[in-house]
């Protein structure tokens, strides 16, 4: 990738994850790389350290679980609904994508 | 008058017989199985070995998720869990006694009725 090819990834990513960000309902969002290190996130410190944490543990896990089950089939999406939060989880191949929401309204 | 309920029991009322058969009749749904709290299957629409799967697998799962849940917020609950893979969608509701499990096809690989 060129210098300039660079410079115009990294905006675009910067302005999906701020339209992710700012969209209605979002809390934050965490970007998870595939070193396991977060790479990107709108949350404080403490608390990304929380999602870091607990996070990837989880969506290996539930990879796992897909697996198991068929070795055939892949994860592609994870939702986890609480009370008050709801956090969705789109693993990809090069990185994680974690946004918590306000639980929608399904 | 009878004997003293055992707390571990859990009963299938007619009440839920119709409720696990509407879900059940559902032309997206796949399966439904239904494990009380100690990972045990009381009901499934699934054969024997699927059924065995998925609840030990599910039943764990939904435990870790219940931790991650209160893990970033100590007064916050799981309500649901929706795992999505290529093939289908795990539904995962979570309860005290148990824990229900619904799996449906995808919007992309079911057929176009609804």
């Amino acid at each position: 990738m060129t210098y300039e090819g660079v410079k115009n990834y990294r905006a675009e990513l910067e302005e999906t994850l701020k339209r992710l960000s700012e969209h209605d309902g979002v809390q934050g969002l965490v970007v998870i790389d595939k070193e396991g290190r977060v790479s990107q996130t709108t949350f404080d410190q403490q608390y990304t350290k929380k999602i870091l944490s607990n996070i990837s543990g989880f969506t290996s896990q539930t990879r796992n679980v897909v697996r198991d089950l068929d070795p055939m089939n892949d994860l592609s999406f994870v939702r986890v609904r609480s009370n008050k939060t709801e956090i969705l989880i789109a693993p990809e191949e090069d990185y994680i994508l974690v946004v918590i929401q306000q639980p929608s309204q399904d | 008058m009878g004997e003293p309920e055992k707390p571990t029991t859990v009963s299938i009322t007619n009440q839920v017989e119709q409720i696990l058969r509407r879900i059940g009749t559902n032309s997206k749904v796949e399966g439904v199985v239904v494990i009380n709290n100690e990972g045990i299957p009381i009901k499934s629409t699934l054969d024997s070995t699927s059924t065995v799967q998925y609840s030990a697998e599910i039943s764990q799962l939904a435990d870790r998720a219940k931790c991650l849940v209160r893990d970033l917020d100590p007064t916050n609950k799981l309500t649901f869990v929706r795992i999505a893979s290529k093939k289908h969608e795990i539904l995962v509701a979570p309860d005290i006694d148990y824990i229900m499990i619904v799996l449906q096809k995808t919007k992309k690989t079911g057929s176009a009725e609804d």
